[in-house]
């Protein structure tokens, strides 16, 4: 009987029948909550009408997908969306490793948890509320740091119609406000690795920062290219809470701040065309897709522990 | 043993992690088959005898905002009062307004039973229309089997608020909610203030002018007028209102709106469209208009940034989110709404700012010298707001039993409008009302009739509104205060220019021209010339608005026609 199935996978799926079961609700939830779902990506391709619903809609080909490149930023708005998420990603990574090594070169005190508490806070302030507190500090009127800068004596920066503050601005603020989480990954696989390997270092008389950049750096290495895959998955996501919640309608920062997002929020929030919404996603998606599998493949060629898949 | 014992714990686990992952969707299930018990009922109902006390049955109706206080008392005194006649369950739906219209079309996408939704032309109702997914009504009304809507509607009423349904003929699509044709726009200030400055109250242009220098000038931390960041009730209306503008509809130009970010104006000539321009369409294509609307004016634009330069509007309005909460906190000494807001704003005021006192001024020169018919008041006759039935509602009757009940009579009209009588609210003589001493008003039922309740025939006026602004609303109810547009009862079929009206340049272009509503650009002539010249080198969106142009044009042609011809 057992011959017969001559797979290994397949027999090895059959061997271990009751182990495999255990990934079976995994499974499930995979297929009811994530591929299920996916057929709505039929709509991209539709006149989508509600009623009729998913198969009895017209079909109308790629003209949804039109609607994006009929307008003329499209470019422009395409080239802010990928150097946003690059700048993310970059000072987002860079930021959090160094947290993360700082801290756990502090050992561990009450005053290093604390700090690591207060550093994570800010992760849990949504964007809409952020961006409230942000108008009192920026707004020429009555904003904290005009106050302060002609208090100083120096010049004052109109904020909300000069849109070249605005790159920097969000950076800094991203930061702010997942660094913090960020550190907490790096924290734990720092915390993984073997603690015999510094002493043996530190016997051999390696300084503290030789540890850090001979040890500590390299052994989280798949670690960083790991995160780094899975956030360019998201590339093209245009962070619409962020830059919709600090910069809103303002037309006179549009150039620089514009992302996909916020570019299909604004076009749609009122027609509110599902087939259009879907096909800027799907577009999203894809290009997100691709940029994956393909840093995937390069990470894999440099490094074969790097690669995810 | 110890593999049998392995294996049944795996079992054991993995069954408790399936259930758990199922246990989400067992929950919709559980709601459809409610749902289509909820059908059955209804379908005998219309097989049994109609004098008898139907089954009771739930209505899912969608509005969109917050749900207003002590709500659920109102309904459940609805549903106490009506136990016998209707014997109705309403289960009410509020969504946020950013999320409403996707909302209701995720709900019908997903089957459920919607079966009353709130809905304007403004918004999706167009589209539902042209894709026949909202009930024709055209049978509930002038028939006596529906008292209420026969008497609440009357025949020249619903021919105004008429659309074109699939087979090209007007048609009552939804119950029109509407009390006036026009909203009065007013501009509230502080009463308090003025006093201060020894000033009496505030009734010209020039009067309010000195408030604001006045506000300047003694409360330095005071902005003379909030303005929203959206440019709506802004200070367009109030410079606008105020100067000599030179008349748009005896020139016979029309506005019509064709979709949120895109309105023409056609020029209507003997009944035939002469010339038709779009918003960010090219200088040369107003040259056919005649004077002086051959020509761009910038001068609005000039004198808001004048009121910016001077201190009147806040130097970044574009981040004000909440111009009424800014104002009602006592940050700012005015601002404008629509008059019918008067006591909302009265009630937070005071709540915010105890000392304070509020002074109404009516913000267009022509309303308030009352002139009929007033140049500015342009009106199709339609109704802004509706209620509409999805095809897919198996509800329609009980639904509309409903409505009718609604503008049945003053009592059950204020029910929802005003909220329980002696509790939320009690009578001041046949038509007004006023709010029980020492209620809390931050607290109270609170109810916007628009979505709901709105109703010519039952307007019900505030004991607190000043006699001198009754005879305002008089005015703003009298048909005569308006002028009827050429175009009233066309209404533009979207379909075969969607791609063209979805090019978001048309955003862009409304979102550029907000900064200078906002007053937040310098030399605003020389910047609106520049933007003029983006848009019209933008090839693309000037294709597009020749399209739309075209195909307005043949419709519009049309309707002409079929007017002159009937």
């Amino acid at each position: 009987m057992r011959a017969a199935i001559k797979s290994k996978g397949l027999r090895d799926l059959v061997y271990n029948r009751y182990l495999y079961l255990l990934a079976l609700p995994a499974v499930l939830f995979s297929i009811v909550f994530a591929y299920l779902p996916m057929i709505g990506v039929v709509i991209a391709f539709q006149d989508f009408n509600p009623i009729k619903g998913l198969w009895d809609s017209e079909w109308i080909g790629l003209k949804n997908f039109e609607f994006f490149f009929r307008g003329q930023d499209w470019l422009i708005i395409t080239y802010n969306t990928v150097l946003y998420n690059l700048m993310f990603i970059a000072t987002g990574t860079l930021m959090s490793l160094t947290l993360a090594i700082m801290l756990t070169e502090l050992g561990k005190n009450a005053i290093v948890r604390t700090m690591q508490s207060i550093m994570i806070l800010p992760n849990f302030i949504s964007w809409p509320i952020v961006g409230l507190f942000s108008v009192t500090f920026f707004t020429a009127d009555t904003g904290v740091i005009n106050h302060f800068l002609s208090s100083i004596g120096a010049g004052t920066i109109d904020f909300y119609t000069n849109a070249d503050v605005w790159p920097p601005i969000l950076v800094l603020m991203n930061l702010w406000k997942t660094a913090g989480f960020g550190a907490i990954v790096y924290m734990a696989a720092i915390v993984g690795i073997d603690k015999e390997m510094y002493e043996a270092a530190r016997i051999d008389g390696a300084s503290r920062l030789q540890s850090i950049f001979r040890i500590t750096l390299p052994m989280l290495k798949s670690t960083i290219v790991m995160l780094f895959l899975l956030s360019l998955g998201g590339i093209f996501g245009g962070n619409l809470d962020m830059i919709f919640s600090l910069v809103g309608d303002n037309s006179f920062l549009a150039s620089r701040t514009d992302t996909i997002d916020t570019y299909v929020f604004r076009a749609l929030r009122t027609s509110g065309s599902l087939g259009m919404t879907q096909a800027i996603s799907l577009y999203q998606s894809i290009v997100g897709f691709i940029l994956v599998v393909a840093a995937n493949k390069i990470a894999g060629k440099l490094d074969k522990d790097s690669a995810l898949f | 043993m110890r593999k049998k014992a392995t294996k049944s714990f795996v079992l054991i686990i993995s069954m408790i992690m399936l259930s758990g992952t199922l246990a989400a969707c067992s929950g919709g299930d559980n709601n459809t088959t409610e749902k289509s018990n909820g059908g059955s009922n209804s379908e005998e109902n219309k097989s049994s005898n109609v004098s008898s006390i139907p089954e009771e049955t739930t209505l899912n109706i969608m509005l969109w905002g917050d749900k207003p206080k002590q709500f659920d008392d109102v309904v459940a005194e609805f549903e106490r009062q009506t136990k016998d006649t209707l014997n109705l369950k309403l289960n009410f739906t509020f969504t946020p307004q950013a999320d409403y219209v996707n909302k209701l079309k995720l709900k019908l996408a997903a089957g459920e039973q919607v079966d009353i939704a709130f809905d304007a032309p403004w918004m999706n109702m167009n589209t539902f229309i042209a894709q026949n997914n909202y009930t024709n009504l055209d049978s509930y009304f002038n028939n006596d089997k529906y008292p209420g809507l026969k008497k609440a509607f009357g025949e020249g009423y619903l021919n105004n608020n008429k659309f074109t349904g699939a087979d090209g003929q007007p048609h009552t699509y939804g119950v029109p909610l509407g009390q006036y044709l026009g909203d009065l726009s007013a501009i509230y200030y502080r009463k308090d203030l003025a006093a201060k400055y020894g000033m009496s109250d505030i009734t010209t242009y020039d009067q309010l002018l000195a408030f604001y220098d006045n506000v300047m000038k003694n409360d330095k931390n005071m902005i003379p007028l909030v303005i929203k960041n959206d440019g709506q009730y802004g200070t367009v209306t109030v410079i606008e209102g105020n100067k000599e503008m030179p008349n748009k509809s005896a020139a016979g130009l029309w506005d019509i709106t064709l979709g949120p970010n895109v309105t023409a104006t056609a020029h209507i000539q003997d009944n035939k469209v002469s010339a038709v321009s779009l918003t960010g369409d090219k200088a040369e294509n107003i040259a056919a208009f005649p004077e002086p609307f051959n020509k761009k004016d910038y001068t609005t634009y000039q004198q808001i940034r004048e009121w910016h330069d001077k201190g009147y509007i806040e130097k970044e309005p574009i981040v004000r989110k909440d111009a009424k909460g800014t104002f009602t906190a006592g940050k700012a000494a005015s601002m404008v709404e629509g008059l019918s807001n008067i006591d909302a704003i009265n009630a937070q005021l005071k709540a915010g700012v105890p000392s304070a006192e509020l002074g109404v001024f009516v913000t267009q020169e022509t309303a308030r010298n009352k002139v009929q018919p007033n140049p500015n008041y342009v009106s199709d006759f339609r109704i802004w707001n509706f209620l509409c039935i999805p095809e897919t509602s198996e509800n329609a009757d009980r639904a509309m039993a409903f409505v009718n009940w609604l503008f049945e009579s003053q009592d059950n009209h204020d029910l929802f409008e005003l909220g329980i009588k002696g509790k939320n609210w009690e009578t001041v003589g046949d038509d007004k009302f006023k709010y029980p001493d020492g209620i809390d008003l931050t607290q109270n039922y609170s109810f916007p009739g628009y979505m709901l309740t709105w109703n010519p025939n039952y307007i019900r006026l505030s004991s607190t509104v000043p006699d001198h602004l009754v005879e305002y609303y008089r005015y703003i109810a009298d048909e005569k205060t308006y002028i009827k547009s050429a175009v009233a009862g066309f209404a533009f079929n979207q379909d075969p220019v969607k791609n063209e009206l979805a090019n978001p340049d048309f955003v862009k272009v409304s979102n550029d021209e907000l900064a200078y509503k906002l007053g937040m650009v310098g030399d605003p002539a020389k910047g609106m010339a520049k933007l003029q010249q983006k848009w019209e080198s933008n090839s693309r969106l000037q294709q597009d608005i020749e399209t739309i142009k075209a195909e307005l044009r043949k419709q519009l042609e049309a309707y002409l026609d079929q007017q002159s011809a009937g």
